[in-house]
């Protein structure tokens, strides 16, 4: 861990492609490029707990490719659970979440995992580094899950710290970098298997409003350079100004969408 | 061990993923880790220490245990007489070489009741009798009797003692003379006065009910023994038919070396089961205090059975250090008692495989629960460092009223 960038020990190839995906090519059934990449459709989760919360009532929300949402609403109205629903963390009441036309509901457990694996990137409100690795393994990990070699690991590292401007921290652990600086190395993480999809609950909530809006911009920057989606959830209104679409979320609904055609 | 279904190849690029992060994750929970890692320590060096006591008690009581001699290479016995038939069987049988009837009989005495063994005069010979006085009985009317009883009743050789049978309502005498007092060398009837077997039979009615045997050689005693059981099993001969060699355990006093293993076998298994325990809680705490990372993994997309992995490795590699731990304490230890103390403890290989393999499954036992709750905890829970629950699929576990973990 001298003059080379450490990124832990060689992997494994071909580890990730045991669902659905052929040399990097996605195969799915009935996707049509043009098509939402990311369907919630009648989207329900209820809780049970005392008489039972519906935390999500009846979503219906279509993202399209390269897309740049903001969801906007009050604390508890079902903002983070209508984001786990669409990365398939947790399983819905009633609906439907189809990415690139792979339906959850067809999917168990290991094979959500293994989307996930892929196609979608997350970045969490406490940043969620593994502590145990540097900042670079941390970047490093999802690409050692698809087996990808040493070398193309190094370079791709290489280039997420450079792009979230991390580099030099690279073998720090999550414990000596700041907030701002651990969420830049979360969104590394995120974009490291290049995901289609990126959903982030909250990730200027921890951060000063410099420190916020560098990682918006950052998003921004991915999603204008590298083409790839973004879902933010955030209580910052003044972040608008980046979204393509604004959906406004109450009470377990969505109640408004601002922007874009629809 | 890892996912049901999937193939070798697969578990072993799922471990080639998962090692780094065991191994780091070893590395940064030392201290749990290395409470985990004691237990097991600990529980294979009680287990080696044990093992080496056990083996060391063995060998010294085989050493001071001799089975007790037998005046032929087999004796069969029975509580009623033999009958012509065993005996003639067993002459005709082609590995034995002698068969020599005798009888063994308990008569009243003017000295009270004593056994008295009558045997064929060959087997009375000098050199088969340990005298402290007189000589050994040669003919009918002559009789040997055990130091100890002649001191008792005060006897010398030349008196003469009044011997009575009962039987069937019926009382049958006969007077002997005292020739010699002292033990035959057959150690299996000590303690029984001897006569000559003839002259024994004749003055009671008494038909053989003990025959001495010996092979052609050694190598077949056990041939004749196996022959004089099927005897039994045919029914041609009468029941209660025993043979005794010297390896019966009615010649060897083995019940002293059962007892300490069994009771010291028990020992070493509660040593285990506390330890089994102990590791459990402490890989349930660390797994609580995880569940947050666990859930960041599940999110990048490690599957249930990359996590497996992840545990199971974590728990394997905490059983091999133990283990490696535990076996150079218990051989430091054996060392230094054997070198500093009386003792002598006698570590064997089997012990200590025995040791390994039981770590293994204490960790494996151990890791069980929480594989199970990583397993079937939603992300969500996890990442959320909510409550997670053994059934996390049914109503009832998202009640929350059972606790959960
Ligand atoms: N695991 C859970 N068990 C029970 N209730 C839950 C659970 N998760 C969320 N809820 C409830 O669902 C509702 C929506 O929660 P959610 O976390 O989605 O809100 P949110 O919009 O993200 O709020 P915030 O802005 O404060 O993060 C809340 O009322 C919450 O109490
Ligand atoms: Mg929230």
């Amino acid at each position: 861990m001298s003059d080379r960038l450490a990124t832990g020990r060689p992997a494994a190839r071909g580890h990730g492609e045991s669902y659905g995906y052929l040399k990097g090519k996605r195969v799915s059934e009935g996707y049509q490029p043009g098509d939402p990449i990311l369907r919630g459709i009648n989207l329900t989760k209820k809780f049970l707990v005392g008489d039972g919360v519906v935390a999500v009532r009846e979503v219906t929300l279509d993202v399209m490719p390269g897309e740049f949402i903001l969801v906007i609403g009050p604390s508890g109205c079902g903002k983070s659970t209508l984001l786990s629903l669409l990365g398939g963390l947790d399983r819905p009441t009633g609906g439907e979440v189809i990415l690139e036309g792979r339906k959850y509901s067809r999917l168990d457990e290991n094979g959500l995992a293994r989307l996930r694996r892929t196609s979608v990137g997350f970045v969490f409100q406490f940043f969620n580094l593994l502590g145990d690795l540097t900042a670079a393994e941390n970047v490093a990990l999802p690409m050692r899950l698809i087996g990808l070699t040493d070398e193309e690991i190094h370079r791709r590292t290489e280039d997420l710290l450079g792009a979230v401007g991390m580099l030099e921290r690279a073998n720090h652990s999550p414990y000596e970098l700041s907030g701002g600086e651990q969420q830049r190395v979360a969104a590394a993480r995120a974009l490291a298997n290049q995901p289609k999809v990126v959903l982030a609950d909250e990730p200027t909530g921890n951060l000063d409003r410099k420190n916020g809006l560098e990682v918006i911009k950052l998003f921004k920057r991915f999603n204008a350079e590298r083409r790839q989606t973004f879902v933010v959830v955030t209580h910052d209104r003044t972040f608008a100004e980046f979204a393509d679409r604004v959906v406004h979320m109450e009470d377990g609904r969505v109640i408004k969408v601002e922007g874009g055609a629809a | 061990m890892v996912g049901p279904g999937s193939n070798l190849r697969a578990n072993w690029e799922r471990l080639r993923v998962v090692r780094p992060l065991a191994l780091r994750s070893l590395r940064t929970r030392w201290t749990g880790n290395g409470l985990i890692a004691l237990a097991v320590a600990l529980s294979v060096t009680v287990f080696i220490l044990f093992s080496a006591y056990f083996a060391a008690t063995q060998q010294a009581v085989a050493r001071r245990v001799k089975p007790l001699d037998l005046p032929g290479d087999l004796v069969v016995r029975s509580t009623a007489p033999l009958g012509g038939g065993v005996l003639t069987a067993l002459a005709r049988q082609a590995d034995v070489r002698t068969v020599r009837p005798a009888v063994s009989a308990r008569l009243l005495t003017t000295f009270g009741e004593t056994d008295v063994l009558g045997l064929d005069p060959a087997l009375l010979a000098s050199n088969q009798v340990t005298l402290t006085a007189g000589r050994a009985p040669a003919a009918a009317g002559e009789i040997m009797l055990p130091a100890e009883t002649a001191a008792r009743a005060g006897l010398k050789p030349g008196d003469v003692v009044g011997l009575s049978r009962v039987a069937d309502g019926q009382v049958t005498g006969a007077q002997a003379v005292v020739v010699g007092l002292g033990q035959s060398r057959f150690g299996y009837f000590a303690g029984q006065a001897l006569m000559a077997a003839d002259g024994l039979m004749t003055a009671f009615a008494l038909e053989p009910n003990v025959a001495v045997v010996q092979a052609d050689e050694a190598d077949n005693v056990f041939k004749v023994q196996r022959f004089v059981e099927n005897l039994t099993g045919s029914g041609a001969a009468t029941a209660g038919l025993r043979v005794v060699t010297a390896r019966s355990p009615e010649t060897m006093a083995r019940s002293l070396v059962g007892g300490v293993f069994s009771s010291g076998r028990l020992a070493v298994l509660l040593a285990y089961i506390f330890a089994t325990l102990g590791v459990l809680n402490v890989i349930l705490l660390s797994f609580l205090q995880r569940k947050r990372p666990l859930g960041v993994l599940k999110a990048l997309g490690f599957d249930n059975d990359d996590l497996q992995a992840y545990l199971l490795l974590e728990g394997t590699l905490m059983a091999v250090i133990g283990l490696l731990a535990g076996m150079i304490a218990s051989g430091v230890l054996i060392r230094a008692f054997n070198r500093y103390t009386a003792s002598s403890f006698l570590a064997s290989a089997g012990s200590v495989v025995t040791a390994a393999v039981l770590s293994l499954a204490l960790l494996y036992v151990a890791s069980w629960l929480p594989i199970t709750l990583t397993r079937r905890a939603s992300v969500n829970a996890l990442l959320q460092n909510r409550r997670v629950y053994l059934d996390s699929t049914s109503a009832c576990a998202q009640c929350g009223r059972c606790g959960g973990f």
